[in-house]
């Protein structure tokens, strides 16, 4: 039943658990939801009455819609919800008129100018409230925990009222984050890559991703069973010692134990980098004829192997679950040729940032007014769901 | 036939008249019908064509502005962004503050989404952030060498425009900018060019040109995102529109239009692209918009005209039995009215013939004659009556004595108005449009009253082509009214004439009043001023002395203002008369160079004088007059030309005299500051000055110039002026006078024929005029304006052997000085030949300098044949006699002078000024006082009697009078002079015709009045 479920219902959410919010950001979230609802309500019943009083003007508008496509809609309109462009700023009134943020993180990559993308919207949000935020949100062109140091100790020189890091490497960075903190700086963590508490790591608080093992687990489990949990495997991870790519491949390797008749034949760090990953995979596939599937766990790896498996002319017979949104990527979705796409909600994780980052300017510690951890969802999404994905992240369908 | 009969005729024609007007109004009804239904037809179907023409046209219109508004928006933000370059200053990059500071202006400024300046490596600076944008800004993956404009697809619900253009120069923080952006939200760009309607049936949207969406906006049936070339792979097109021509269309960047079914609506879509961008700006309409429209535009347009027809129809029955029963009581009506009308016209006539009978009684009681004409097709008289009243006016009887024709009456017009009676007459009958009316007053020769005038007007008949038919008009005599009005008329104009002449008068009055009270209030109160300023300082008599001194101006000012006023009001009414006397034009010339001598010489001007062609020095003329004018003229140009100017005077001898007179032209020239043309129109008039003395610091009394002309009017000439402001002014007096001798002696002199002479004189007028007098006494001239030439060419002469025979220098030239000159020349031709010095002014001062170097004569200018004669001559005369004027200087001392003043101030003014100069004086303060006192004191008391003319007692006239008429004749002819302030000619005649021996003018001017006691007691 469940599998036919999962057949069926192309976008399936995969809250692997419930935000860790404070209840009373909670309740005010349930009671904009019902707000919400009554509204559609209202609307769909005049609506209802409209198209009864004018049926011929409302039926030259809407053009015919057949069952399968009603079924396709339902399918977009949850893909539409993977990513929450419709934020709006919390009840929490800021004390000062003007904040200063430094934000870095670990390598320039299109996956960050998302999060940015969030993180832009809260500022002019705010703006449009009087309160203006300056922030730097840089990163190196290549991923090294030493320059994310020097970063932040730059940073800790130039006044921030907060520091985030979204932590290249935990060992290396921890003992800077926590001794900028003993220097009495507010230094948090965010996006992908948190140094929590049981890393040693005195963070004031996290706003990203939580499940990157459970994500990598996730994928993992939607190509097993695709496989019929039998066949041979390859791991693409991103960059070594990166928290997040280093969980979900720890994931996806969990899961691979847990079925015998099926082998990680190959693993490989590609550095999130399309070139590598297309390089990694088309040696993979020359090298295992009987190669079945992929796991990437970054959002470069897919369209790398997507691309070296349409070289290969393979792509009926291999299976690719991956990370992330790169447009390409979602084509190849939409094409079949990836599988599946976990796509992380890289929007709210900048827009919650800043949202975060002001109650910590302002002292707050996290509790009532923040978690210490802002969870933010991954959505796997299938190639049914994919044209909608398109529209919702980059306006186009076809 | 039997009335049934009848009945039935009338009832069968009824029936037949009812079926033929229902049949022809449904035949009519119908056939309207069947037209109305065809004509809406085919108005539905051209409407539906014209109208997809149009909206093809619209739409591609519509289409092209939008896409020429998204083009302009896209270059706009590219100005903005070279305009914020331009004004970005180093300030603005110190630090990231100001550079943000700088940056939030401009995105304000020009309010964009953003607007970003990028650095070499790769870093954004925004007004509120700094990033990252390698991996975001694709543009940004090379370097940028021109303008882009990037719609990559960013991550986010909103879609953005960015136009980034590259920068050179700009550093920050020691990295290089290189690239500056501006972000555009699209759909804030799109908002201002949305086209939808309330019925969403018109959409726009941009695309580029592969078919992807720009937008995340739905375009008609095309959800958001959806490629428009996919989608409309599966419409259906509609005759003419292909598809494949769209997608080349698209990927060429043409502009076209389709029109396409698709998911069941037919649709027009209009695409054009956008300059500069790889977009395409699309508009979608749906034809139902416009057929449902025509559609139901043309139902109604049908079912109007059905309603219409009918009701044309109904209408149509009802107007047509209404007029079939209108019809019959109009017949009936006009039965009746005709027989109305006829019985009214009887009446009317009768009343026509009493009114004719009353009218010619009025006319015959009225004295106004009727008269009437009758006239053919071509406006010929056919007949003419003259009433018998009109002949009557005119004086016959009878038809035989003025018969019934036109010319009876015309003959007898009177000349000078017949032309114009006739006219009026001929116009009024042949204007065709019969606007014009006959009203004319002429005169006529009556048989037995002469001329007379007469008023006579008409009306006339037309034909229906406005040819005349029949004239008649009346005729009254209105000779006295006319002698009456004309009597008033010359009433009216004497009276206008007289009251312009007294308004004039009165304002002459007043303007002569408020000048006089000006110009006399003006040194009155210097003399006032200063005398009370002396009275103050009695003691310090060098002050004292300058108080005078201006207190002594002032008065000779006001003098001067009295004379003038007292001139000009006795030229005005005519007292003063023109004597002819034989006169001398070089002592008249010499005497006004003279008297100018010393004002030329205080104010530093430069001064010519000379004549040209003048062969007539001898003339009769009233010398005081004449000197008169060239002096008034000569002292104006003096006092508007300041130092260092020029003042000149000429007299030129014309050569259109009759026998026996000469024309000469004074033209008296200088370099003042002139006068504008406005004034020059006034300069003649009294009173007038350019500007006040207040102003121009100038004083004067403003009635020189009238004085003068008037007295050139008397002479019988004429005065002209020719000035420019600040270049100066030209005077030009032509006056003819008769000659009292022949010319100047003209003959050779024998001496000097075909002798050489040199002129050198830096005036070339001078040296022509000279030249000429040089030519006529036989004399071969040569002249030159420059005195080093002259030394150059006397050392020629004598090189050449033919040695000028006499040298006539200028004393000022500008490049040599004259003295210098004749020092040189002497050095050259010895003590031998004549050398004289010509000059405009006192040559008392370098008389001696000039004859140690060598000058033979002096020559004043002008110089005049006669005189350059006598000097020439000079030298071969056989005794050269040389008069000298020696004045005799005569004491006053001891001499007894009887004064007789009436009035305390003057007495002791004179008797101070006469006891000054020696005299020892008595004083009488009436005529007949002085008379018994005389009586009593005998001949030999008394040397001279100064004599006061208006005494109470007794005046002047009568106390000489009876001096003269004592017995004593050594007492009787004591010389006794007018001291008065009668200062006219006719009172100076006055005096001496009492017999008195002379007349002082007051106020007393003391030279004057001690040269005339010395000639008298010489």
């Amino acid at each position: 039943m469940d599998k036919k479920m999962t057949a069926n219902t192309c976008i399936r959410r995969k809250d692997t658990k419930e935000r860790n919010f404070h209840p009373h950001v909670l309740e005010q979230r349930k009671h904009r939801r019902k707000t919400f609802l009554y509204l559609m309500l209202s609307v769909l019943t005049i609506g209802s009455l409209e198209i009864g009083g004018c049926g011929k003007a409302a039926e030259k508008e809407s053009p015919p819609v057949s069952a399968d496509e009603q079924d396709k809609n339902m399918d977009d309109k949850n893909a539409v919800k993977a990513v929450d462009f419709d934020h709006e700023l919390d009840d929490y009134q800021p004390l000062k008129k003007e904040y200063n943020f430094y934000l870095t993180y670990k390598v320039i990559h299109p996956w960050w100018d998302a999060v940015a993308m969030g993180i832009e919207d809260a500022a002019k949000q705010y703006e449009e409230e009087g309160i203006i935020i300056n922030y730097e949100y840089l990163a190196p062109k290549e991923a090294s925990a030493q320059d994310q140091v020097q970063r932040l100790n730059d940073a800790a020189m130039r006044g921030f009222d907060v520091i985030g890091v979204d932590v290249a490497d935990i060992g290396v960075v921890t003992p800077v984050i926590n001794s900028l903190l003993q220097e009495g700086q507010k230094v948090m963590t965010f996006s992908s890559s948190d140094a929590a508490k049981e890393d040693g790591c005195n963070r004031i608080a996290y706003v990203g991703n939580t499940h990157n093992y459970k994500d990598g687990a996730s994928l993992t489990e939607e190509l097993c069973e695709k496989l019929g949990y039998q066949g041979k495997v390859a791991i693409l991870i991103g960059t070594k010692g990166a928290p997040c790519h280093e969980d979900r491949a720890q994931g996806a390797r969990d899961v691979i134990a847990q079925y015998p008749e099926m082998e990680i034949v190959e693993t490989a760090y590609d550095d999130d980098k399309v070139e590598e990953s297309y390089r990694y995979a088309k040696t993979f596939l020359a090298d295992h004829e009987d190669l079945d599937g992929f796991i990437c766990c970054n959002m470069s790896n897919p369209v790398g192997t997507a691309r070296a498996v349409i070289e290969a002319g393979r792509e009926d017979e291999v299976v690719i679950v991956g990370m992330d949104h790169d447009q390409e990527a979602l084509r190849y979705l939409k094409n079949g040729v990836i599988y599946a796409l976990g796509v992380q909600d890289c929007y709210s994780i900048g827009f919650d940032t800043v949202q975060v980052a002001v109650k910590i300017a302002d002292g707050c510690m996290p509790g009532e007014l923040y978690p210490e951890k802002t969870e933010e969802m991954t959505t796997i999404v299938y190639q049914d769901g994919a044209a909608a994905m398109l529209q919702t992240l980059y306006g186009v369908i076809d | 036939m039997e009335p049934l009969q009848q009945a039935s005729i009338n009832k069968k024609q009824k029936t037949q008249t009812v079926i033929y007007a229902i049949g022809g109004a449904v035949i009519i009804a119908l056939v309207l019908i069947v037209t109305t239904l065809w004509v809406s037809e085919s108005a539905r179907v051209g409407t539906n064509q014209a109208v997809n023409r149009v909206s093809e046209f619209y739409l591609e219109e519509l289409a092209g502005r939008r896409a020429l508004v998204v083009s302009e928006e896209l270059n706009n933000n590219f100005t903005y962004m070279k305009n914020a370059l331009e004004v970005l200053e180093q300030s603005d990059l110190e630090s990231q503050a100001s550079l943000r500071s700088f940056l939030g202006r401009v995105r304000r400024l020009y309010g964009v989404d953003k607007f970003a300046m990028v650095d070499e490596d790769g870093i954004v600076y925004a007004q509120h952030s700094t990033m990252s944008g390698l991996s975001r800004y694709s543009f940004l993956e090379d370097e940028l060498t021109e303008p882009v404009i990037s719609t990559s697809n960013l991550y986010g619900a909103k879609k953005r425009v960015i136009l980034a253009m590259p920068v050179e120069g700009v550093m920050f923080q020691g990295k290089e900018i290189k690239v500056c952006f501006i972000q555009i939200n699209i759909a804030d760009m799109l908002s201002s060019l949305t086209l939808q309607t309330s019925d969403n049936e018109t959409y726009c949207n941009l695309y580029y040109r592969n078919g992807e969406s720009l937008t995340n906006n739905d375009f008609g049936y095309l959800t958001a995102g959806k490629n428009i070339l996919s989608a409309l792979g599966d419409a259906v097109m509609e005759e003419g529109s292909v598809y494949e021509d769209l997608k080349e269309d698209f990927a060429k960047g043409r502009a076209g239009q389709i029109s396409f079914t698709y998911q069941d609506t037919a649709e027009d879509l209009c695409y054009v692209p956008i300059e500069g961008t790889d977009w395409m700006l699309t508009i979608l309409i749906r034809n139902n918009v416009i057929s449902d429209q025509i559609s139901t535009i043309s139902e109604r347009m049908m079912s109007n005209g059905i309603i219409q027809i009918v009701i044309t129809v109904i209408v149509m029955l009802v107007v047509f039995l209404g007029i079939i029963g209108q019809s019959k009581r109009n017949a009936r009506i006009v039965l009746e009215q005709e027989k109305a009308d006829r019985d009214k016209i009887r009446l009317a006539y009768a009343q026509i013939e009493r009114e004719q009978m009353d009218m010619e009684n009025i006319h015959t009681a009225m004295g106004s004659g009727r008269w009437s004409m009758e006239f053919n097709e071509k406006a010929e008289i056919t007949s003419c009556t003259w009433t018998e009243v009109f002949r009557k006016m005119l004086g016959y009887d009878s038809e035989e004595e003025f018969p019934n024709r036109l010319e009876s009456w015309s003959d007898l017009l009177y000349p000078e108005d017949k032309e114009r009676a006739l006219e009026e007459y001929w116009d009024t009958v042949r204007d065709y449009t019969g606007r014009k009316s006959y009203d004319v007053e002429y005169r006529l020769y009556t048989r037995h009253a002469g001329l007379r005038w007469f008023h006579a007007a008409g009306r006339l008949s037309r034909r229906e082509d406005g040819s005349p038919l029949s004239f008649i008009g009346l005729f009254v005599d209105i000779d006295d009214e006319k002698r009456m009005e004309e009597q008033l008329n010359r009433q009216k104009l004497d009276l206008q004439d007289a009251l312009a002449a007294a308004q004039h008068a009165n304002k002459a009055k007043t303007t002569f009043l408020n000048n006089m009270s000006h110009d006399i209030r003006t040194p009155m109160n210097a003399i006032i001023g200063f005398t009370s300023l002396a009275a103050a300082h009695i003691e310090n008599t060098e002050q004292v002395q300058d108080y005078l001194s201006k207190i002594t101006t002032s008065s000779n000012h006001l003098l001067s203002l009295i004379n003038d006023v007292l001139d000009m009001s006795r030229i005005e009414s005519g007292k003063v008369k023109i004597e002819e006397k034989e006169t001398s034009l070089p002592e008249i010339m010499h005497d006004l160079k003279t008297i100018v001598q010393a004002d030329i010489t205080s104010k530093r001007l430069e001064f010519y004088i000379d004549t040209d062609d003048v062969v007539n020095e001898h003339i009769l003329c009233d010398k005081l007059r004449l000197n008169q004018i060239l002096l008034n003229l000569l002292s104006n140009a003096m006092k508007f030309t300041k130092p260092g100017g020029i003042v000149g005077v000429r007299i030129v001898q014309k050569g259109n005299a009759p026998e026996g007179f000469a024309s000469y032209e004074f033209q008296v020239k200088d370099t003042g500051i002139g006068m504008s043309k406005e004034f020059q129109e006034h300069v003649f008039d009294p009173f007038e000055r350019e500007r006040t003395s207040t102003v121009s610091g100038i004083q004067g009394t403003g009635l020189g110039m009238a004085i003068t002309k008037n007295i050139v009017d008397m002479m019988g000439g004429t005065i002209s002026v020719d000035s420019e402001v600040n270049k100066g002014s030209t005077f030009t007096v032509a006056l003819t006078f008769r000659t009292c001798s022949g010319p100047v002696k003209q003959e050779v002199i024998p001496q000097l024929k075909e002798l050489r002479a040199l002129v050198a004189d830096d005036d070339f007028n001078t040296c022509s005029s000279v030249t000429k007098m040089l030519s006529t006494i036989g004399m071969r001239p040569d002249w030159t304006t420059s005195g080093k030439e002259a030394v150059l060419r006397a050392r020629l002469a004598i090189d050449q052997n033919d040695e000028y025979a006499a040298y006539i220098i200028d004393w000022l030239m500008p490049d040599m000085n004259g003295i210098e000159v004749v020092r040189r020349i002497r050095g050259i031709i010895g003590d031998e030949k004549p050398i004289i010095i010509l000059t405009a002014y006192d040559w008392s001062d370098i008389e001696e300098e000039a004859r140690k170097a060598g000058v033979t004569a002096f020559c004043s200018k002008p110089i005049f044949l006669s005189e350059l004669r006598e000097v020439l001559e000079a030298p071969f005369m056989t005794a050269d006699v040389k008069v000298t004027a020696c004045k005799e200087t005569v004491s006053f001392e001891g001499k007894k002078l009887f004064l007789v003043e009436d009035n305390e101030l003057n007495q002791e003014i004179a008797v101070e000024i006469l006891e000054e100069a020696g005299f020892v004086v008595d004083v009488a303060d009436d005529g007949a006082v002085a008379v018994e006192k005389l009586k009593e004191a005998g001949a030999g008391r008394y040397d001279l009697v100064l004599m006061d003319i208006q005494m109470p007692i007794m005046d002047g006239y009568e106390a000489t009078r009876r001096v003269r008429s004592l017995e004593d004749q050594e007492l009787a002819n004591i010389p006794i002079i007018a001291m008065t302030a009668n200062a006219f000619e006719e009172d100076r005649r006055a005096a001496l015709e009492a017999g008195m021996n002379g007349h002082i003018a007051k106020p007393i001017n003391i030279p004057e009045l001690l040269e005339l006691l010395g000639e008298i007691l010489k």
